[in-house]
């Protein structure tokens, strides 16, 4: 990783990831719609929304909270830049979970119950699936022989061919990772009885935005990491990655209409379950073959 | 046009209604009206609504409740009464036990009587409530906007005429 | 050299002085200018030797040895007595048999054994010995004024803080001691002088459960002071009596039992599974007590003497061993770390956690792994240290160690509640020290290519998260009003906590060149240990972990606490309440109005998962694991097929 490839993907993943994001969420709600016989919002929808959470008045349950959110988004755009930059995918793995660790911070903050709930649940999530993701880039490392995310550019086929069940069991994450049903339990659509909001109950205004725009590099960033299992050195490369990460992010959204909402042993259970056996098997025949 | 009314979000709350309207609340959000065409979401959290849809009458068991809400939502946020209880106490008005009508608690902007209220009628008084929100919007940019408590509330649904959805008339946006 | 005499004196005579000692008005000056001293002694050591290579010294003095001996005697008498006074004969069977062992091996096979280096000083000693110096003496200062509050709270007891003080310094000149030994035999006295010293630090209180405890302590650790013993014997008997060449055989044919028991002394004292439980039991001394046997000291002569032997580890059985029970302690002591709602015992099962971490660095005994497990020491000590002196005045002024109780500390205690937050982010996350070495642990395992430890190690890590990140949001949660309590916070705590933040920043921000200048030098040293082929050379660690992302690191953290500085805080937008539905009341309390009318009280508890990862679920089925491990390696050891046969 140089100091030209770091501002190149500051500038890059910047600007150009809210713009994916903001689409790839728009696109979202569209598709949504769209499988449940509704028209659905505009595609421009999730920017509205951020407009319009900018505009509102400046409140706070205290003064802590924004600088939590901040911190958070700050996290995620620097993950973000450091993949893109090719430098150390540990790395980039660390400061997201700083990331999603500030966003737990600042809904503890507020005192809220609700919020509260939501945190909790929320460190739920991230002890389900920070295993495979841990795994998934000592993985990474035994079939590149590298930690450099910019090493996979030079490989002469992509890595899915070697890591096939790492690949579904990251799928499989992935879903808790963008907060999508069965696994949206600590920040949910559909849950106001229970929950309200979760996580970002006591959010309002300027801060949810934040938390929106945070989601939005998110999302690019974990959509990269599939595209991560499919790029070799070669343009057509990229491509397959793009396409296959939409066809992901298509089966992401099918998923999150189909299923109902899980409880937190379930999810626990399943994402240990599928991370133990997968990647245990994955790396084991990966270690023999090579 | 800004993006303050591309995304109305609501939150909806039931002072003791009979569920007719609020039935007809939801049925908004079905296939079949599909108000997210417009950008409204159902939140159930005051801090990230625009839109307080009520309905009912309100009694003295949750007329706070109604405040506490309307004062947790952030400005610019809008008020809409709906269904004839919400509106002006409907069937219930002279009861012992309700206050009659929304507007007895908190400031109302728009009132959209029925019973059950049409969801043809709510969607109808929430684009009302937009131009609403709007003005309330640029008001608050400019440092004009008089931010209604509670108590500020003014009775205006005696206007209502042939059940039409109509805008309050007492309403006081900017200051000056 | 005299550096090393000093430190070793210096705290000898000033626990000499304060046991005599009684007024408070005395013994705060002599405590903050000894301290005061020994950090001075560590600096001027550390400007000589920090960044050199190994040293060594023939002291070559029988005074010393004989000296030794005698307070080899004195200490078996003194458990021995203990023992027998408080019904515990097993104890006293143990200190029997072990000062038999001593008194005959000095007399006869020690004897015929020449040494030509007693004492050695190399970058990790110093490093280790500024630890002790910094951190243990700070610890002394904050004990100050925290034991005068906790006499105040316990007037029915006697007063007994000159023999407090007392053994504190004792401890600190028996770890000076241990960490510049080359001699096997002195090692051992100095071992053992530490694990009486804990032995009365725990019991201090005197009721009923810190004596249990403390003998559950002296035995367990007796174990290994027993498999120390019979180490020496085994070794005198075979002409080697220095660390240094011990490490120099490594773990092939004839130093495979010896370095096997030796790591068993070890993985006792560093309270691994199934030791565990004598640290926990730990806890029921004063704070300060835990903070030393936690950071600087006792634990930490544990690992230090892992750290040592590991380049005599890898792929043999006594590696396997070790690695083992590391990995072992670190994944299941993570996941009971959940289920504990008591601060103190949070801490100490994360302090057995990352110890085991630490051995398992160690048994795999590569370069990069021993580079992780040198920065795990190193961060462990001063974050656990801060942590513990924070819980210790948290204590005092919210008058409970749960965390439950903490609630909303962050107004009622808002500099303690910082620094606290501060100890456990560099516990647990990026770009904190921790984390950087964990990284490190990642890398290298991953290198080595031991799937059970990739597994332990993610698993282990997202447990990690899990029990400090829910803590770390009690700490933070903030309500607007709420009294400060921080008033009656004494001078000596503020300084020692202060001093402890500094020195987490200053290794955090400094670590790129730490590693740079002081322990990628000292692992130069171990080249020829590597098999080739195998493993990446030492120079590769730079490589693998990069010198740009430590830098990164460290950076981040300059940038995060600049913005904490600047931005924290002064937000200038309106407060509002909280939503509670609609009906809340108070939001102090969290009250609501209930359907009853009244008023009710919400309250919320963190979650502990305990059917999932409580103690009951999980110790004793790894207890039994770990003593199979433990008892398979030794006899592996004993029948001599420690080295090269797993490869």
């Amino acid at each position: 990783m140089t100091v030209l490839s770091f501002v190149i993907a500051l500038v890059g993943f910047g600007l150009v990831a809210p713009i994916v994001g903001c689409l790839l969420a728009g696109l979202d709600r569209k598709i949504t719609a769209r499988l449940q016989g509704r028209v659905g919002p505009p595609i421009l929808q999730p920017y509205y929304d951020v407009r319009k959470l900018l505009a509102k008045d400046n409140v706070s349950v205290n003064h802590f909270q924004d600088f939590y959110v901040a911190m958070s988004l700050f996290m995620a755009i620097l993950a973000g830049v450091l993949f893109f930059a090719g430098g150390n995918f540990l790395l980039v793995v660390f400061i997201i979970t700083l990331s999603t660790l500030f966003l737990i911070v600042a809904a503890y903050s507020s005192r809220s119950p609700f919020a509260e709930i939501g945190a909790e649940r929320e460190i739920i999530q991230v002890m389900s699936y920070e295993p495979l993701v841990i795994l998934m880039t000592i993985a990474y490392f035994l079939a590149v022989r590298s930690f450099d995310v910019s090493a996979v550019l030079t490989l002469s086929q992509p890595i899915i061919i070697s890591l096939p069940l790492v690949f579904v069991a990251f799928l499989f994450v992935l879903t808790i990772k963008l907060r999508k049903s069965p696994f949206d339990l600590s920040y949910s659509h559909h849950a106001h009885q229970e929950l309200v909001k979760g996580i970002t109950t006591e959010m309002s205004g300027r801060t949810l935005a934040m938390v929106e725009v945070t989601h939005w590099y998110e999302n690019v960033l974990f959509m990269s990491w599939v595209g991560l299992f499919l790029v070799w050195g070669s343009w057509i490369g990229v491509l397959v990655a793009i396409i296959v990460a939409l066809a992901i992010y298509f089966l992401e959204i099918l998923i999150d209409n189909n299923f109902a909402r899980v409880k937190w042993q379930a999810m626990l259970k399943w994402s240990w379950l599928v991370t133990l056996v997968f990647c245990t098997v994955n790396i084991v025949v990966l270690m023999i073959v090579s | 046009m800004s993006s303050t009314i591309k995304s109305p979000w609501i939150i909806h709350y039931d002072a003791s209604s009979c569920n007719g309207c609020d039935i007809e609340v939801l049925a908004c959000l079905t296939p079949q009206y599909d108000v997210e065409r417009f950008g409204i979401i159902n939140t159930g959290n005051p801090k990230h609504a625009d839109i307080l849809l009520v309905t009912g009458s309100v009694n003295e068991r949750n007329i706070n409740v109604v405040q506490q809400i309307y004062e947790q939502m952030l400005e610019p946020k809008v008020v809409i009464a709906c269904g004839i209880c919400a509106t002006t106490g409907g069937i219930f008005k002279e009861c012992y036990n309700t206050l009659g009508g929304i507007d007895k608690a908190i400031p109302v902007d728009v009132y959209a009587p029925g019973c059950a209220v049409r969801p043809e009628a709510i969607i109808d008084a929430v684009v009302i409530g937009l131009g609403i929100l709007e003005q309330k919007r640029t008001a608050l940019e400019q440092g004009k906007l008089v931010s209604e408590k509670s108590a500020d509330c003014v009775t205006a649904a005696d206007k209502i005429v042939d059940g039409q959805t109509v805008r309050a008339a007492a309403l006081k946006i900017t200051k000056g | 050299m005299a550096t090393i005499g000093l430190l070793v004196v210096l705290p000898l005579v000033a626990a000499a002085a304060l046991f005599f000692i009684r007024k408070d008005s005395v013994r705060t000056p002599v405590v903050i200018g000894s301290a005061a001293l020994i950090m001075l002694a560590c600096v001027w050591l550390a400007i000589g030797h920090l960044t050199g290579t190994m040293e060594f010294y023939p002291l070559k003095s029988d005074i010393i040895t004989y000296a030794t001996l005698l307070i080899d005697v004195v200490l078996g008498i003194y458990v021995f007595v203990k023992g027998i006074k408080h019904g515990v004969p097993f104890a006293s069977v143990l200190a029997g048999i072990q000062t038999v062992i001593v008194v005959v091996f000095e007399l006869t096979v020690a004897h015929g054994v020449s040494i030509d280096n007693d004492i050695y000083i190399d970058s990790l000693s110093v490093m280790m010995a500024m630890i002790i110096g910094f951190v243990g003496t700070g610890i002394c200062i904050y004990a100050l004024g925290y034991m005068r509050v906790f006499q105040e709270q316990h007037k029915d007891q006697e007063d007994r803080r000159h023999i407090f003080f007392s053994i504190f310094f004792l401890f600190l000149s028996a770890m000076f001691a241990l960490v510049f030994s080359n001699n096997l035999a002195w090692l051992f006295c100095a071992w053992e002088v530490t694990t009486v010293c804990s032995f009365v630090l725990i019991g201090y209180t005197r009721t009923e459960e810190a004596i249990q405890n403390s003998f559950r302590q002296i035995v367990m650790n007796m174990l290994g002071g027993l498999a120390f013993a019979i180490a020496l014997v085994y070794l005198g008997s075979a002409g080697i009596l220095e660390l240094d060449k011990l490490i120099n055989l490594g773990a092939v044919g004839l130093a495979a039992f010896p370095i096997a028991l030796l790591a068993f002394a070890g993985l006792t004292k560093a309270a691994q599974i199934p030791f565990q439980s004598w640290l926990l039991g730990a806890m029921v001394a004063p704070t300060p007590t835990s903070a030393l046997l936690h950071s600087s000291t006792m634990v930490k002569a544990g690992v230090f003497l892992l750290a040592k032997l590991s380049p005599a580890f890898g792929w043999n059985f006594n590696g396997m061993m070790v690695m083992l029970i590391g990995g072992l302690t670190f994944l299941i002591c993570a996941f009971v770390a959940i289920s504990q709602s008591n601060a103190k015992r949070v801490l100490a099962y994360s302090t057995v956690s990352n110890l085991g971490l630490i051995c398992a660095c160690a048994g795999v005994g590569t370069p990069e792994a021993m580079w992780a497990a040198i920065f795990l020491l190193l961060f462990h000590a001063v974050a656990k240290s801060l942590l513990f002196l924070c819980v210790g005045t948290a204590e005092h002024h919210i008058g409970s160690r749960d965390i439950e109780a903490m609630d909303n500390i962050f107004v009622r205690l808002p500099t303690i509640a910082r620094f606290m937050a501060l100890g456990m982010l560099c516990m647990f996350i990026a770009p904190f020290g921790m984390l950087v070495s964990k990284w490190a642990t990642i890398v290298s395992i991953a290198d080595t290519g031991n799937i059970v430890l990739m597994l332990i190690l993610a698993f282990g890590s997202a447990a990690t998260f899990m029990f400090w990140a829910k803590w770390l949001g009690k700490v933070l949660a903030v309500s607007q009003n709420s009294p400060d309590l921080e008033k009656g916070v004494y001078k000596s705590e503020w300084f020692a906590i202060g001093f402890m933040a500094f020195l987490v920043l200053f290794c955090s921000v400094a670590f790129p060149f730490i590693s740079e200048y002081v322990v990628v030098p000292y692992l130069a040293q171990f080249e020829h240990f590597i098999f080739p082929g195998l493993l990446p050379a030492w120079q590769t660690i730079s490589a693998t972990l990069g010198f740009d992302n430590l830098l990164i690191m460290a950076i981040l953290v300059l940038a995060i606490l600049l913005t904490f500085g600047a931005f924290f805080g002064r937000s200038k937008k309106r407060l509002v309440n909280v939503y509670m539905a609609g009906v809340g009341v108070d939001p102090e309390k969290r009250s609501y109005r209930n359907s009853l009318s009244g008023v009710s009280e919400s309250s919320q508890r963190n979650w502990y998962l305990e059917d999932w990862f409580g103690e009951k679920a999980l110790l004793p089925m790894s207890n039994i694991i770990g003593i199979v491990v433990l008892v398979v390696g030794i006899a592996l050891a004993f029948i001599n097929l420690g080295g090269g046969a797993l490869l």
